[in-house]
């Protein structure tokens, strides 16, 4: 899968599953967590929706803010695998 | 330095003075009637008891016994004395999840300071509105030490140069080795304030509630008889210390019942969810309290690969507390870890609040906590609660928060004060053995929440079916979010900083989502104008950022409205139930 599918998949994750806002636009280097849209509690749920979606296993140690605050973090994180 | 809180004197508890230990059962614990006064005589006569064990962030366990609790703690209050700390001086912590933190706050009733823990600077957050944050309170409140990490030390020194304001940093004091200094704990007046748990406040104030050393380990004795509390009981928790049920449940109460405490940090917690059942396994744990989000989180996001090895057959009571209980939440965690040996008997459930130290309810152990069945639309409508057969159509599951704790006694009122009958919805106020002395330098508040008779009115909703308590609502708006209270003021007044957003013209209220097992926040915004999406797009990310930044919480749900569209009152304020329900009608709910 190549890295605009995984973004695309990822932006569609969050907006739909944890803020509830399909309307809403994220950006690639937005800071999602550090910036307040959502919090480390979706780290967990990322972790599992990943494994899910892309087979990626992330193990809870590398779920962190420094590690994936951005779009472009988490579909690097899975597109290394 | 001088109280000017206007103390509350009519409650029982002047009755309960030197009497905690009155509970059957329990009169092999210490008797001692000052909080630091059970640790100094617990290491008297166990030294080497395991006390706890901190998990680290690192994944190392420190194992803590009772001559380590003490002489951590005296360290502590001998560095307090030192810088000028004294008797009734206000202490507070700025520091991460930690021994040092546990150390610090004993070392401060050691010396007859009054401590109080300050929420985590978490991660993701920006220092200087947080660092901002202390600073207020530290000039409101007069507070006269800090105790924190060497990370902030040199910003908050800066930051608090011209308050009388020492500074101190934990890892000092823990780096010390060798002797033990001299001190000798003070002799506290068991009726005075103990300590400060601070509590989100409407107006933005955060509500310093005021408790006692009898009012604290009557609420802890009366935790002990309910979940009796044995020789053999191991205590697991992730819970924050800022946090009543961390502070009191995972830490006080198995301090006195003379039992082991396993101790995580809530931050590396929310992001591994696995580690707290991984310690029931290693530690045989038995006992744990949670709020209902946190089963949801348990059950959905731990990877079916970091289950292996665990082995949940000690466990053998765990509190959903904290927040309202869904039983589909229990269900769920049933489902995904009874495999593991998890029996649903542990299930039970309590209501409480720190106003009265911890618990006012909590439903019998072994057994699950029993569901009531009720016919909704009666329910809210005729505040009634008419049972009808279990999962008929219109029907209620209404989980049972249990009888009151011995010490503390509830009434379910109408609005004019009168007791109703049982299945009556009403006003729940209780009057205890361990109710707090009033709010910090806040006595037109404390007044407020108190009838005359010294019964303190909970601001919450409830019902009484065969003697048990069971909670339907909170009163006064209040949305709680994973076990946190959040105020809708606290909310539409950060909205007010928004370009676009016209001024007062914002609500905030909780959604339940089931999945995720607590309230989410949504906020209904009006906007100027006709903004275009880029200009809404901005609008939202601001508010987010905001609102996560100041309130600690992330929005569920952001609607950006044209015209006028707010619910409010004849009186010109936000009708937030009624703003709500236009929510429903209009959007459907959640997206």
């Amino acid at each position: 899968m190549d890295l605009t599918e995984i973004k695309t998949k990822l932006k569609q994750f969050i907006v739909t599953e944890i803020i509830n806002d399909p309307d809403y636009t994220i950006e690639d280097e937005q800071s999602l967590i550090k910036g307040g849209v959502i919090d480390s509690f979706a780290l967990a749920q990322i972790g599992v929706y990943v494994e899910e979606e892309f087979g990626i296993y992330i193990p809870d140690d590398d779920l962190t803010v420094e590690n994936l605050d951005t779009i472009n973090q988490m579909a690097q994180r899975v597109s290394q695998g | 330095m001088t109280q000017s809180t206007r103390w509350h004197s009519a409650s029982p508890r002047d009755e309960a003075i030197l009497e905690p230990r009155r509970h059957p059962g329990v009169d092999e614990l210490s008797t001692a009637q000052t909080l630091h006064g059970v640790i100094v005589d617990r290491a008297t006569r166990h030294p080497n008891q395991l006390a706890m064990v901190f998990i680290e962030n690192s994944g190392d366990h420190t194992q803590v016994s009772t001559q380590d609790l003490l002489d951590g703690s005296l360290r502590f209050g001998a560095a307090l004395r030192d810088l000028g700390i004294e008797d009734r001086d206000l202490v507070i912590l700025v520091m991460n999840h930690s021994l040092g933190l546990v150390y610090g706050f004993i070392g401060a009733l050691m010396i007859g300071a009054i401590p109080s823990i300050f929420p985590d600077l978490t991660e993701r957050l920006d220092t200087t509105p947080y660092l901002g944050n202390v600073r207020d309170k530290v000039a409101r409140y007069g507070i006269r030490a800090v105790i924190t990490v060497p990370e902030i030390k040199g910003e908050l020194e800066e930051l608090l140069a011209d308050l009388n304001c020492e500074v101190l940093v934990a890892e000092e004091v823990l780096a010390q080795v060798g002797k033990v200094p001299d001190l000798i704990p003070v002799e506290a007046d068991p009726l005075a304030t103990a300590f400060i748990q601070y509590t989100s406040g409407t107006t933005g104030v955060p509500k310093g509630i005021a408790l006692s050393h009898v009012a604290t380990l009557n609420q802890v004795l009366s935790c002990y008889h309910a979940i009796e509390m044995q020789d053999d009981d191991v205590v697991v928790s992730w819970l924050p210390f800022y946090h009543d049920m961390g502070l009191i449940g995972s830490f006080w109460l198995p301090i006195v019942g003379e039992v082991p405490t396993v101790i995580m940090s809530p931050f590396k917690w929310v992001r591994s969810p696995k580690m707290l059942l991984h310690a029931f396994t290693q530690y045989r744990g038995t006992l744990c309290w949670m709020p209902n989000f946190a089963y949801n989180h348990s059950a959905r996001f731990i990877r079916q690969r970091d289950l292996e090895g665990v082995d949940l057959s000690s466990w053998r009571l765990v509190l959903n507390g904290s927040e309202p209980v869904l039983e589909s939440s229990h269900r769920i965690f049933v489902e995904r870890f009874a495999q593991y040996g998890f029996r649903e008997s542990a299930l039970v459930t309590g209501y409480g609040m720190a106003e009265n130290v911890l618990a006012i309810s909590i439903t019998p152990p072994h057994q699950r906590a029993r569901i009531d069945w009720v016919d909704r639309e009666k329910l809210h409508k005729e505040r009634v609660a008419i049972p009808v057969e279990p999962g008929s159509d219109g029907a209620a599951e209404i989980v049972s928060n249990g009888p009151p704790v011995l010490g503390t006694q509830i009434r379910v009122v109408d609005e004019t004060g009168s007791d109703l009958p049982e299945r009556q919805v009403g006003q729940v106020i209780i009057n205890s053995y361990c109710l707090f002395d009033g709010y910090y330098m806040q006595p037109e508040l404390t007044d407020e929440v108190f009838e005359e008779a010294g019964w303190f009115r909970t601001g919450d909703l409830g019902y009484f079916a065969n003697g048990e308590l069971h909670v339907i609502g909170r009163a006064k708006d209040l949305i709680i979010v994973g076990g946190k209270n959040i105020q809708p003021q606290e909310l539409e007044s950060v909205a007010n900083e928004i370009a676009g957003i016209r001024t007062d013209r914002s609500v905030a209220f909780g959604i339940l989502d089931e999945k995720q097992g607590t309230d989410v926040v949504v906020m209904v915004c009006e906007v100027r104008g006709n903004p275009s999406d880029e200009e809404r797009q901005a609008m939202k990310t601001e508010l987010r950022r905001l609102i996560a930044e100041r309130v600690k919480v992330t929005l569920g749900d952001v609607r950006l409205v044209q015209g006028r569209w707010l619910v409010k009152t004849t009186s010109g304020k936000v009708a937030r139930e009624e703003s709500r329900n236009k929510y429903l009608a209009e959007f459907g709910g959640l997206r």
